[in-house]
């Protein structure tokens, strides 16, 4: 049991004259008993981060602190955290039950409760049926859920899981995401888990901590990433097919203020709220993003406005459709139904609801209103 | 019209040569550059060989060797050399010298590469470690056996100097580090000296190239460092802790140099090993055919040695699923 806090953490790799500064100045508090997501697009320190979390790597600057007391100076086995690796890191000459024993084994734990505990956990997995194989023998999906398994048959005060689903089927994600939801509810531990894949992330986690570039973009839970994101980057990453932006100018007055998107025919109309924000920052040059997903050939419940713009690409997915659009040189998407089809050509009207304009800031990126 | 030639898919100089009858070299050439190793081979170990397996059957001495005259004599020779004292002390020699010789280098050196990995932080100071503990393995075994009947005198040795001036030893004390009591233990310490390297450069590489995440992935779970050289890092270097142990007996097998020039096999035959005896009734007796009945069982014994650790050696890497 523990919270974890990470205090203006700092990761600098040195090496021969290189500098690699993977983790700038990173804050989080996670609390006792909540399973944390961190996602990211490669290379952006989410392993540096977990293995700074679990004592594996020098803590460049900055303090790592669980349940207010600072751990900076304490190996892994002083911490009492459970990792499942990247790179599985099965130990080669065990067999899959040895694997999974380990933990338990150097613990002083007795013979037949480990015995019931790794059953346990290889059931869940379902990995019993290669209990009795060596870790060489194994496909990449089993090493990886005998890795998670060996993680998951403690009951430390932390799990730390670094992409721990990346090799598995989509059905077998489907399950295994569920039995994770499971186990945490029932054991109620700390967990952080680390994905590139948002999905994963937003079905877990009650919140979700967003990486670019070594630094947090932002820690929130679903609902405010999907409609608050911190900025540019967040509404360009979570969500799928990622968020339209236009570079757009602000035209008229009050009630009757207009986006212009450059280049194109195409004006958002933002609602009060967003106008009193551009009003009071008195921006003429916006980012306006809209998801593809409040983008809609039929107009929606309550007040609305539309766009008109012509069919290029209809891409069929089988519950939904993207429709690739264009409006002048300004190519965008949206998610439409699958029961219509559209020819290239085809000129269209979009609907979409002025509160679903998100306003960002064309220099920094950050999320206006 | 002109008609359009087509280019040819494959390069002109490739075409000529796959031509059956475009040679690189002329017809003879590979027949010379195989067969000159052939006759090699055939000079200096088939023919050497049989010779011997021949004499091995048969009275030859020097005289008999230069006048052609010696006689079939059966199994006499192998009867002579397995009813032989001397034949029976030298086989417990080396016993003793495979054991505590060979199984000490192996041990010390495995203990000392994991020591110099685990325990010494610096990579510099590593490598000035490792080549320093290198160093003697450099030097030819004559010169280390020379240095070290010096370093073992019993009235002017510096072993012994040192053990009075250390103070372990009375001063008037001396300790015969040659005779007979000694002279094999003196005969391994040089040895291990020397080839003490040999285990540890093996198991130092091959420690540094077991995955590091492995020794993570244990320090996480809560092993301490006593069960983890137990159980994860000695397993995992079994094999190659196996392969040193075969390079070491193979040389130790045939371990000669350091005899001859330490102690002659004596005092008392109490250093002999099988291959001196060998050596020294061939080569210095002109025993020719009760030496060749010493090497053929020498031989025999080998290649039956030889065999297992091949065995057990593609039993590993099967295991690995290298082969
Ligand atoms: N041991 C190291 N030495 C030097 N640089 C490193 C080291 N480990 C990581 N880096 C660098 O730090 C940065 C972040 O790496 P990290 O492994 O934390 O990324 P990640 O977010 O886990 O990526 P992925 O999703 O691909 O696993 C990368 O630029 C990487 O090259
Ligand atoms: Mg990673």
């Amino acid at each position: 049991m523990a919270r974890v806090e990470l205090d203006r953490v700092n990761k600098i790799y040195r090496g021969r004259g290189i500098e690699v500064h993977a983790v700038r100045d990173l804050s989080l508090a996670i609390e006792d008993g909540e399973f944390v997501a961190i996602l990211g697009p490669s290379g952006c320190g989410k392993t540096s981060t977990l293995r700074m979390i679990v004592g594996l790597e020098d803590i460049t600057g900055g303090e790592i602190r669980f349940d207010g007391r600072r751990v900076n100076e304490l190996g892994p086995e002083a911490r009492n955290v459970a990792m499942a690796f990247e790179t599985y890191a099965l130990y080669p000459t065990f067999t899959v039950f040895e694997n999974l024993a380990f933990p338990l084994e150097v613990r002083g734990l007795e013979r037949a409760r480990i015995e019931r505990e790794v059953r346990e956990i290889a059931r869940l997995l379902e990995i019993e049926d290669i209990l009795g194989q060596k870790p060489g023998q194994l496909s990449g999906g089993q090493q990886q859920r005998v890795s998670l398994g060996r993680a998951l048959v403690r009951e430390p005060a932390v799990f730390i899981l670094d992409e721990v689903m990346s090799h598995l089927d989509a059905h077998l994600k489907f399950r295994m995401l569920f039995e994770l939801k499971r186990l945490h509810q029932r054991l109620g531990r700390t967990m952080v888990y680390v994905t590139h894949d948002q999905v994963e992330a937003l079905a877990l986690a009650d919140r979700v901590a967003v990486m670019s570039n070594a630094e947090l973009q932002q820690f929130a839970d679903r609902d405010a990433l999907y409609n608050r994101p911190a900025n540019r980057f967040v509404a360009d990453f979570i969500g799928e097919p990622p968020t339209n932006f236009f570079d757009a100018r602000v035209v008229g007055e009050g009630g009757e203020v207009r986006l212009v998107v450059n280049g194109t025919g195409l004006a958002f109309r933002p609602d009060g709220q967003r106008r009193a924000v551009l009003a009071r920052s008195g921006a003429r040059e916006v980012t306006v993003g809209i998801r593809p997903q409040n983008l809609g050939i039929e107009p929606p419940d309550g007040a609305c406005e539309r766009i008109e713009a012509e069919v290029d690409i209809f891409e069929y997915l089988g519950e939904t459709a993207i429709l690739a659009l264009r409006s002048g040189e300004r190519a965008f998407r949206a998610v439409a139904s699958p029961r219509h089809r559209y020819e290239p050509g085809t000129p269209l009207s979009l609907f979409y609801r002025p509160r679903d304009v998100m306003l960002f800031d064309p220099a920094t990126g950050d999320f206006l209103a | 019209m002109k008609q359009e030639t087509t280019t040819p898919a494959v390069p002109e100089w490739f075409e000529a040569r796959r031509k059956p009858r475009a040679r690189i070299v002329a017809r003879w050439v590979p027949w010379v550059m195989v067969g000159i190793p052939v006759l090699v081979l055939l000079a200096i170990v088939v023919y050497p060989t049989v010779w011997m397996a021949y004499h091995a059957f048969h009275d030859t001495n020097m005289m008999g060797l230069f006048t052609g005259r010696y006689a079939y004599v059966g199994w006499q020779n192998f009867a002579n050399v397995l009813s032989d004292p001397r034949f029976h002390n030298s086989v417990v020699n080396l016993v003793w010298y495979l054991t505590f010789g060979a199984t000490l280098e192996v041990l010390l050196g495995t203990a000392l590469a994991l020591i110099l990995y685990e325990l010494v932080p610096r990579p510099g100071l590593r490598v000035v470690l490792l080549v320093a503990m290198v160093l003697p393995m450099m030097l030819p075994p004559s010169i280390v056996g020379v240095l070290w009947k010096f370093l073992l005198q019993a009235n002017n040795g510096a072993v012994n100097h040192l053990l009075i001036n250390l103070g372990l030893m009375a001063p008037t004390e001396r300790i015969d580090w040659l005779g007979v009591d000694l002279s094999l233990t003196s005969l391994i310490i040089a040895d291990v000296w020397q080839w003490t390297a040999l285990p540890l450069l093996i198991v130092y590489s091959g420690r540094v190239s077991l995955p590091p995440a492995v020794f993570e992935a244990a320090r996480v779970d809560g092993a301490s460092r006593f069960t983890v050289l137990r159980r994860l890092t000695l397993p995992m270097l079994k094999e190659i802790i196996a392969i040193a142990f075969i390079l070491r007996f193979m040389d130790a097998y045939k371990f000669v140099d350091k005899v001859y020039v330490m102690t002659s096999g004596g005092p008392a035959q109490s250093s002999e090993l099988p291959v001196f005896i060998a050596f020294q009734k061939g080569i210095r007796e002109f025993q020719i055919g009760e030496a060749a009945a010493y090497a053929w069982l020498i031989f025999v014994v080998a290649a039956v040695i030889i065999t297992l650790f091949l065995q057990y050696l593609k039993r590993v890497l099967k295991a690995q699923a290298f082969a």
